[in-house]
């Protein structure tokens, strides 16, 4: 099957001989340090405090 | 931003990406994968390496040297953008795979934060504590 353009500005184009990449996690030992490093923390929480933090500061 | 890119190729989800740089060392296959970290949480991370093409093995430590690492980077970053246009409310999590290589991250992700936070929210670790990254 031929490729597709995606997004033209950045020629980024489908390959559907790729798709079998989807669910595949390629670099498992980065992802795990990863998932170690930040296990037991809420990120999304985080952020939101950092957001609250700046509009309580905010002049 | 208007920087110099490859072309690149993807997957129908936008989650794996390849393209091939160009430069002193030859053509080099890159690979660039979003993976999520925890089920129950939309944090990606970020994988990016070299492939070879001869074993299909991936390699995230290796130096390049091919003296493109601007348009390397510029190419990364295309990534992010079309890995967002399909996770829209997902983070992405990137280190580098050593100190030197979150430092050259740093280094780049400030000279052009101005562009960047037009279009992303972009925070810092400093100490395991999360900081909003400003121009």
């Amino acid at each position: 099957m031929a490729v597709k353009s995606k997004e033209k500005q950045t020629s980024i184009k489908y390959n559907p001989a790729l798709d079998r990449f989807k669910d595949m996690d390629l670099f498992p030992s980065k992802t795990q340090a990863e998932r170690e490093h930040l296990k037991g923390r809420d990120i999304r929480k985080e952020i939101e405090d950092v957001i609250n933090t700046e509009r309580i500061t905010k002049p | 931003m208007n920087l110099e890119k490859y072309d690149i190729e993807t997957e129908v989800n936008s989650t794996y990406f390849e393209y091939i740089s160009k430069g002193s060392q030859g053509s080099i296959f890159k690979v660039v994968k979003y993976t999520k970290i925890f089920e129950d949480q939309d944090i990606y991370n970020l994988g990016f390496g070299d492939k070879n093409l001869t074993t299909g093995e991936l390699d995230d430590k290796v130096i390049s040297n091919n003296g493109d690492t601007d348009k390397v980077l510029a190419t990364v970053a295309a990534t992010i953008h079309e890995f967002f246009n399909g996770f829209p409310n997902s983070i992405v999590y990137s280190k580098g795979s050593s100190l030197s290589r979150t430092r050259l991250y740093q280094i780049n992700i400030s000279k052009y934060i101005a562009e960047i936070e037009s279009e992303f929210d972009v925070y810092g670790e400093l100490k395991d504590t999360i900081e909003r990254k400003r121009s």
